[in-house]
């Protein structure tokens, strides 16, 4: 049975990634952030894994690979989805900038990302597929940046600054045996406590967590190529 | 080296901060090229009414930031790299955007390398820095949409530290920053302004 780890679970892509791979056969080690969220748990599954874990806190990345040493030595695939996304006040011509808020996207979106990496390798080490999967987004696309308009910062900083801490692992990592997915999901529906979901939105999570799941596990023919796709699978430049 | 250097041209230029060879030059050639040059010093407000260039030298590096994945990254070093490489610069442009509405050049220089470049690095170590300036890079397309529309221009530049003498890559940035780039009367398809690109001291153009 192989193992996937995936982050923010509660709800969104991440939940349905979850409930994906536990219909293929995967064990699936979730982590949870929202304690007043109970999508996940409800999924009631004997291969799901529940695990705490806040991405942007350090000690809780430790404590989420003891929890995975407590059921398997070996990892296949590790999904980095969580995110701290949303509206928020960081402009020019709006002082005081509050710069604490781009750097919770920093600490969250990016380092979390690549710290999770760095303390789950030993046990991916182990795995059989070593497939690092990637939750970005066009808004962290440097060279698209010019259509945006004036965006706020934090959001499209924190997405680059990961995309390069991929690029960076890639550039390591290959040559061991890894290979990456970096997807941009588009623009999808938010789920609500109750399960539903908001209006705006053009995507239902499951119908781009069904794809995802797909194209996370199925090899390329271009595995040695860092790529950011869509559900299309069209590339999207860095 | 802090202060206000009086030159008799007209035009004011705003220098960071003199943290290395390569700011110290840059900064004494603006002085001989008679800029009214001023430093930034803590605490103490420029008086004066306007800028016209804004030279930012925030260009961290830690020590303790040349580890792997596999070495363990020090992400203390990451945090403090963060914290100035594109948290320092917001604040700084922020601070003086004022007084570079008021002034005639609203040009914003940059300092990278091109080792921060998404398309190009090769790296597998110093993810403070390749990350941050990443994300510097970001906040810099999107302050060049809020910006250029006011009249501001962008230069981004790599003085390939180790590779180039600093008072040789100090000149190639007084050029690059003082000239306007490629335009051909009014024809904006010919106008090279509206690109925002990383240069290097050697002249060579870098992928974001
Ligand atoms: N939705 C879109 O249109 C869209 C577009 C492009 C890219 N994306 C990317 O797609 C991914 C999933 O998005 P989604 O729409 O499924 O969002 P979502 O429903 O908000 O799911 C993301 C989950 O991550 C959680 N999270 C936030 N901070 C965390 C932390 N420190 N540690 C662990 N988990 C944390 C969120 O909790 P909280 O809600 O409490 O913060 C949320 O449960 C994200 O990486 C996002 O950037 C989304």
């Amino acid at each position: 049975m192989p193992n996937v780890f995936i982050t923010g679970a509660d709800r969104g892509l991440g939940l349905s990634l979850c409930k994906e791979y536990l219909n293929r056969g995967w064990r699936v080690f979730a982590g949870k952030y929202m304690e007043d969220f109970a999508l996940l748990e409800s999924l009631a599954h004997p291969a799901l894994h529940v695990i705490k874990l806040d991405i942007g806190c350090m000690k809780s990345i430790a404590a989420a690979k003891e929890a995975v040493l407590k059921v398997t030595n070996s990892l296949d695939m590790i999904v980095s989805n969580a995110a701290l996304m949303g509206d928020v006040n960081c402009e020019l011509y709006k002082p005081p900038m509050d710069l604490e808020i781009p750097w919770d996207y920093f600490r969250i979106n990016a380092l979390g990302t690549i710290k999770l990496v760095e303390t789950l390798l030993p046990i991916m080490d182990q795995g059989e597929m070593k497939r690092l999967c990637f939750v970005s987004s066009e808004a962290g696309s440097i060279t698209l940046m010019k259509h945006r308009g004036a965006h706020p910062f934090p959001y499209s900083m924190s997405k680059a600054a990961m995309n390069m801490g991929v690029r960076m692992l890639h550039n390591q990592l290959y040559k061991d045996g890894y290979s990456f997915r970096i997807i941009h999901p588009g623009w999808m529906k938010f789920r609500k406590q109750d399960g539903n979901l908001e209006e705006s939105g053009r995507f239902d999570p499951d119908y781009i967590g069904q794809w995802a799941a797909k194209y996370f596990e199925t090899p390329r023919a271009d595995e040695h190529r860092l790529a950011m796709v869509d559900y299309r699978e069209y590339d999207w430049p860095f | 080296m802090i202060g206000h250097f009086r030159g008799d041209n007209m035009k004011n230029v705003l220098i960071t901060g003199i943290n290395s060879d390569f700011d110290n030059c840059l900064a004494k050639k603006f002085m001989a090229e008679g800029y009214d040059v001023f430093i930034l010093e803590d605490g103490k407000t420029l008086g004066v009414e306007k800028l016209d260039f804004f030279i930012d030298t925030t260009d961290y590096v830690h020590e303790n930031d040349g580890s792997s994945v596999r070495e363990g990254v020090n992400w203390d070093a990451v945090e403090a790299t963060f914290r100035n490489n594109p948290l320092k610069s917001m604040a700084l442009l922020e601070a003086h955007l004022p007084l570079l509405d008021a002034g005639e050049e609203k040009r914003l220089f940059y300092l990278t390398q091109s080792r921060a470049s998404i398309n190009e690095t090769e790296s597998t170590t110093g993810y403070g820095y390749n990350m941050s300036k990443t994300a510097l890079h970001m906040f810099i397309h999107l302050s060049r949409n809020k910006l250029a529309p006011l009249g501001y221009t962008f230069r981004v530049f790599d003085p390939l530290t180790g590779i180039v003498d600093a008072k040789a890559a100090a000149e190639s940035a007084f050029t690059y920053i003082t000239r306007r780039r490629g335009t051909d009367g009014d024809d904006g398809l010919r106008d090279d302004e509206d690109n925002l690109v990383i240069w290097d001291a050697l002249g060579r153009k870098h992928s974001w």
